[in-house]
């Protein structure tokens, strides 16, 4: 496999980032086949913003996901990159930490809350256990300090603490399961966390809610918060900056505002046409042709193109780079400029791949 | 001539440990003729035992469903073998909908055999190629031979409509059929249906958790939005997701994702509901079932009794909403 060096060296990282991924490609090796999860992905993220990292089924997320805190499974291998942590503790190389010390990592600097809310949980344990249970693993085991502050967080995530904490998992709804695990999730105030898909089985008026509290979170606590996500309206609702990924890369990355005013990948243009939403009135959905690439046949060049109304040969030879277009806005497509012009639902119509 | 389809104060009920289950309750709507009809609401509101009743998967316990001005619970022999080729249904996950050791070819050419739809295997293989053109499966040579697992979710969600086509359905009731697949495949999904609605007649009851999903497929039919069971508004689609009245549905649609950052950040916060929490269906609150989350909710007349469906005085269209609160205003 080729791995291009092009990224910027981790010895770049401005101070003033809290993460900073650089060059991070992950494979997973099935039988003899190797899947190109993650290629060369760089990226920061700034203290106190909230970074969505938006992408369809295989377009890496959650391997990028699983990554920042070194959760993947034992099949995947990190085969270039680094991920600086830049936090109250001084700055970590995280690929160069011992299993113990990932093990202090996780949770005190970097909670991680993830998707199945049900399967986070141990079906035996009351949610009293759980936050005892986490204390403990991180050398607190002072029960009445940590029933004070279960209580505490329980109130934050408005949660009616007298009756959650007796409770077994099986007990509560979805969203209270959810609002539970953020809950669990800032017992140790981390200065990040992390949200894979933090709304996506919940019922529609259980993700408002959710919304509603990660929203009031940040403001009160200055948290620090990347979500993953397949949709993109979780990022308009909630992200300060988006990272549009597809087929194992980072395809545009701006500020969540400039990103749906004048999105500059064709992907995310036909993804934001995608959304159905209140304005839409019968109007025609954009639907992009094709489906997302195998990753472990990815077409030549750049790996949107055979889906992509601008592209030409030279899209077919040669991948573009993510290179700044205006400060804080990146883009990986040779014809962003004239992204723009494929605004309306017939744009990507007429290719078939 | 009766519509194709119409419920009768449906109700179906199951046993269970803590007393009688009423899963759903008086539910009553009409699909005419190549019309779509979107069934939305929160899990546990009913919406997928509609869609078994309606297919004739489950009997309903008290209630009549007519298909074509017939009651389908006489259908027998002949009659019901007819009505489940005119009826077809299209499951949520394509993934164990489709059997994993037959190729797109075995799937699609079963059903056409076993209703003697092709005389022989030159048409039989021109009919198979003609179906995957259908579902915009090109060239449909490249996908015949192939397993499912060859397939991503979106091609075999094409292939699990194709099969329901091989029978010429005149009704299709799609549960939650497009919110497995991502995004960017959903809207050409969506879009392939409704051109199967258009250009066939083929009619629909599109069942769904999503609001914008439902509004964008039935903009030119109707919306029942559905909660703990009964139906709570009721018509045109355009009217029931502008216009909403119900309450509830007033929060589904607040609920909506909007995709501008600005709205929404900016968006009213009124119509907030109690609890985000959908109550238990072992424990349907008393009254309006939505009383205990409803920011309209009078004690004494909410929490006693049981909202009827009724018209909404000014509108001329079918509009109707269950909520006296509402009306009265």
């Amino acid at each position: 496999m080729s791995i291009r060096s092009d990224s910027a060296p981790p010895a770049s990282v401005d101070g003033a980032t809290l993460m900073s991924v650089r060059d991070l490609s992950v494979v997973y090796r099935v039988g003899n086949r190797l899947v190109r999860a993650l290629s060369n992905v760089s990226f920061d993220v700034m203290p106190g913003r909230a970074l969505a990292l938006i992408g369809e089924s295989g377009s890496g997320k959650s391997t990028l996901g699983s990554a920042l805190t070194r959760l993947l499974p034992r099949t995947a291998e990190i085969t270039s990159g680094s991920i600086t942590f830049n936090g109250k503790e001084g700055r970590v190389q995280l690929l160069d930490l011992s299993s113990e010390e990932l093990r202090r990592f996780r949770w005190r600097d970097c909670a991680v809350v993830s998707q199945m809310a049900m399967n986070a949980f141990n079906p035996v344990m009351t949610i009293q256990d759980h936050f005892e249970d986490t204390a403990a693993a991180h050398g607190l085991r002072d029960k009445a300090k940590i029933h004070d502050k279960a209580y505490e967080l329980m109130e934050t995530v408005h949660l009616d603490a007298k009756r959650v904490l007796p409770s077994y998992p099986h007990q509560l709804s979805g969203g209270m399961r959810q609002r539970v695990l953020i809950a669990l999730s800032l017992l140790l105030s981390p200065e990040l966390v992390i949200l894979d898909e933090p709304t996506t089985a919940l019922d529609a008026l259980s993700q408002r809610a959710i919304i509603k509290l990660l929203r009031r979170l940040r403001q009160q606590l200055g948290l620090t918060m990347i979500f993953i996500s397949h949709d993109l309206s979780l990022a308009a609702e909630l992200a300060d900056d988006v990272a549009t990924m597809y087929a194992g890369q980072i395809v545009e990355y701006t500020d969540v505002f400039s990103l749906f005013d004048k999105p500059k990948h064709p992907y995310s243009v036909g993804l934001i046409g995608a959304i159905p939403d209140l304005s839409a009135d019968g109007a025609s959905l954009v639907s992009i042709p094709g489906s997302p690439p195998d990753l472990v046949s990815l077409p030549s060049g750049c790996r949107f193109h055979p889906r992509c109304p601008l592209s030409d040969d030279k899209c077919e030879r040669e991948l573009p780079l993510l290179v700044e277009t205006e400060p804080g806005q990146k883009v990986a497509c040779f014809h962003w400029k004239d992204a723009q012009t494929l605004k309306g639902s017939d744009a990507f119509e007429g290719r078939n791949s | 001539m009766s519509p194709l389809v119409e419920f009768r104060s449906v109700e179906r009920t199951y046993p269970s440990r803590q007393g009688p289950l009423h899963v759903i309750r008086d539910v009553s709507f009409t699909i005419e003729r190549g019309g779509i009809l979107a069934v939305v609401g929160e899990s546990g509101c009913g919406k997928t035992t509609t869609g078994k009743i309606a297919a004739g998967l489950v009997d309903p316990s008290r209630g009549t469903v007519l298909f074509d001005g017939e009651n389908i619970s006489g259908f027998k022999g002949p009659e019901l073998s007819r009505f489940r080729r005119r009826v077809q249904l299209i499951h949520q996950d394509p993934y164990s909908s489709l059997n994993p050791v037959r190729t797109v070819y075995q799937t699609l050419a079963a059903p056409l055999k076993r209703f003697r739809l092709v005389k022989n295997r030159t048409e039989l293989l021109h009919k198979v190629r003609e179906l995957l053109l259908t579902v915009d499966l090109t060239p449909p040579d490249d996908y015949l031979y192939k397993y499912p697992h060859q397939l991503s979710g979106g091609q075999r969600q094409r292939v699990a409509v194709a099969r329901a086509l091989t029978v010429n359905p005149d009704f299709i009731i799609a549960d939650e059929s497009v919110s497995m697949v991502d995004v960017s495949i959903r809207s050409s999904l969506l879009n392939m249906l409704l051109r199967l609605n258009q250009e066939l007649g083929v009619a629909f009851l599109f069942i769904t958790h999503d609001l914008s999903v439902a509004r964008y497929f039935s903009w030119r039919g109707k919306t029942a939005v559905m909660y703990l069971g009964r139906i709570v508004e009721y018509g045109p689609t355009p009217e029931v997701t502008r216009l909403s009245a119900h309450p509830y549905s007033r929060a589904l649609v607040a609920s909506l994702p909007v995709s501008d950052p600005r709205v929404a950040r900016l968006r009213a916060q009124d119509d907030e509901v109690g609890s985000p929490d959908v109550p238990s269906i072992q424990n349907i609150p008393p009254g309006c079932a939505f009383h205990p989350r409803c920011p309209l909710y009078m004690a004494g007349s909410c929490d006693r009794d049981v909202p009827e469906l009724m018209g909404m005085r000014e509108s001329e269209s079918l509009h109707q909403v269950a909520c006296p609160v509402v009306l009265t205003r």
